[in-house]
């Protein structure tokens, strides 16, 4: 939720951002409640005690000029006068005098007010402030004559009065906002600090540092509990992680039992196989057939896990005890041909698998190959010194895909000293550091450069990878004659 | 002595006007006997100030002594003298219920003047000044 006004960018998403933007709205709206209320009895309130006082002193002016008037007692008019000058808001005074149906104004003080009776009339006894002269009427009488008083009163002060209330109450409306604004702070801070500290953790913990814990002391109960709980959580997790890893950890090193020993006759087989890290779904072998037939299959069931592995080591106990009927595993397209017959992705929890088979005449030194979807073996041919390298190309589908599909077969003659490379894609499917994918030009480089060492040519290849960690499963089978 | 001053006075007019034995004035026009009663004039010839003595305002002596100097009626006189007075502008005449007290009162106020009803037996600190 955010304001997207151009003056007003308010991050309303923030714990603490929405609870000042509210509270100050709060402030405010009950500020004005607050002014309204108090103002308007605050007003009358001063009204009534500031009509008291005045009406107060009227009618003791009233009573003094009656008297003095009935005794003629002049001196006495002048003391009433005086003192009526001497009151609080007093503005002026007016003294008429009724002749027959005539009023007059008989004086007035100050002087300089000429003001007509009928002004005074009109403006007698406004119950409004919002004038700024109140003023109060009454009539005298006495035994030599009759009349009214009028008697103004400024009302400035009450105006000063009033002006101080808004003032007073605006201070406290923003004093009090600057203040639960740092309350509020203070207050979000204690619960948004801990939460900031454990979603570092969690982010530790995700990048896989699963020791990492939550601070369980610091913060309110509830943050607390929230720590512990997630602490708890952790642990668990830990703890089942821990047990899977071990339990992938012993089926791969399962998998590696089942690996042939390396052959170092004649004909010298060797291998390496990197598993990844969550158990992928790579296997191979190799046996002779007869004495002069050396058959090698490496497979590589799609997806990574317990379920591909399983599929794979069948696959491979299939092929090491060649347990196909009617296959004649002399005939890499033949063995093909059972497999995918057998091993359909629909009935196979839609797994699929890329399969290389080769014989190789030992005698002869002729190979007779087939892939699945698999990537082709490289060749590298030596002679006088010279190193030169190629692909041996087949394409067939993957196996799992169409039942009852044929798969093509070739023949390669090999020669002394050529070496040969069956691999999975995990070998050269790596992505950079840049981001791009390692190109198949750089990857036969390696080959033809590591052609004497497969460790070499592992190192050199993962260095190309941007954690320098194969993502995938990676085997590599060497055959040398 | 009497007998004439009270011939004088009831053949000339009603009251007698009286001041003070040390008072060097001996008449006075009835045009500045207005101006005295109505705070117009406020000294006398020799600057001394003039306190009026009257009587109060629903006395009969007083109605006629201000149809007859002042072509006024009580009321209007008393209503001159408190704008007047309020104005601060000239002392107001001091008001007595009785002749004794205004005789008493003017043998004792140098700058005092009064009336009375009729010519009658005076303290030797008065004197009777004419009006013309």
């Amino acid at each position: 939720m955010t304001f997207k006004y151009r003056l007003i960018r308010f991050p309303l998403n923030r714990l603490s951002s929405r609870l000042i933007f509210f509270v100050s709205i709060g402030i405010i709206i009950s500020t004005i409640a607050l002014y309204l209320f108090i103002s308007s009895t605050q007003q009358k309130l001063t009204f009534e005690s500031f009509y008291t006082s005045t009406n107060g002193t009227l009618q003791a002016a009233k009573l003094g000029i009656e008297l003095g008037h009935s005794e003629e007692k002049y001196e006495m008019l002048v003391q009433v006068f005086n003192w009526i000058k001497t009151r609080d808001h007093f503005k002026f005074i007016y003294l008429t005098e009724k002749i027959d149906d005539n009023e007059e104004i008989l004086i007035g003080f100050p002087e300089t007010e000429n003001t007509p009776i009928s002004f005074l009339n009109s403006q007698y006894d406004h119950r409004s402030i919002d004038d700024s002269v109140f003023v109060l009427k009454t009539a005298w009488e006495s035994k030599i004559g009759t009349g009214n008083m009028f008697i103004g009163f400024s009302t400035n002060k009450l105006r000063m009065y009033e002006q101080q209330v808004v003032f007073d109450l605006t201070t406290f409306g923003l004093i009090s906002v600057v203040i639960i604004i740092l309350i509020v702070a203070v207050i979000t801070a204690s619960v948004t600090k801990p939460l900031k500290r454990l979603k570092e953790v969690t982010e530790r913990i995700r990048k896989g540092n699963l020791n990492d814990r939550a601070d369980e002391k610091k913060g309110g109960i509830e943050v607390t509990s929230v720590s512990k709980a997630f602490n708890q959580m952790v642990e668990e997790l830990s703890r089942t992680q821990k047990e899977l890893s071990n339990e992938i950890y012993e089926a791969a090193v399962f998998i590696q039992s089942i690996l042939p020993e390396p052959i170092k006759d004649k004909i010298k087989v060797d291998w390496r196989f990197l598993p990844s890290r969550d158990l992928g779904g790579d296997s191979f072998g190799y046996h002779y057939l007869d004495e002069s037939h050396l058959a090698i299959y490496l497979i590589d069931v799609s997806g990574h896990g317990v379920g591909p592995a399983l599929l794979s080591v069948s696959v491979i106990n299939i092929l090491r005890n060649q347990s196909l009927t009617e296959t004649d595993f002399y005939n890499p397209g033949s063995v093909l041909y059972s497999l995918n017959n057998i091993f359909q992705m629909d009935k196979n929890g839609d797994k699929y698998f890329t399969a290389w088979y080769g014989v190789l005449n030992k005698n002869t030194l002729e190979l007779n190959f087939s892939a699945a979807g698999h990537p082709p073996a490289v060749l590298v041919h030596e002679q006088d010194g010279e190193k030169s390298i190629e692909e041996l190309e087949i394409r067939n589908n993957f196996v799992g895909f169409l039942p009852d599909i044929e798969f093509d077969c070739a023949t390669k003659q090999l020669n002394q000293d050529d070496r040969l490379f069956i691999y999975s894609d995990g070998l050269y499917e790596i992505i950079q550091s840049n981001g791009k994918v390692l190109e198949k030009e750089m990857f036969l480089e390696v080959v033809l450069g590591c052609s004497e060492s497969l460790d070499a040519m592992l190192i050199q290849l993962r260095d190309y990878e941007k954690n320098n960690q194969f993502s995938d499963d990676c085997s590599v089978i060497r055959l040398s004659v | 002595m009497v007998f004439y001053l009270m011939l004088f006075n009831m053949s000339v007019l009603s009251q007698t006007i009286i001041v003070n034995k040390a008072n060097s004035v001996d008449g006075l026009s009835k045009a500045e006997l207005h101006n005295i009663y109505l705070g117009n004039t406020s000294t006398w010839g020799n600057s001394k100030q003039i306190i009026i003595v009257d009587y109060i305002a629903d006395n009969e002596l007083r109605k006629n002594f201000s149809k007859d100097y002042l072509d006024l009626s009580p009321k209007r006189v008393s209503m001159i003298w408190i704008k007047a007075s309020l104005s601060g502008k000239t002392v107001p005449p001091k008001v007595f219920h009785t002749e004794d007290e205004i005789i008493r009162f003017v043998s004792e106020n140098e700058g005092a003047i009064g009336y009375l009803s009729k010519p009658r037996e005076l303290p030797e600190s008065l004197k009777i000044i004419r009006v013309r």
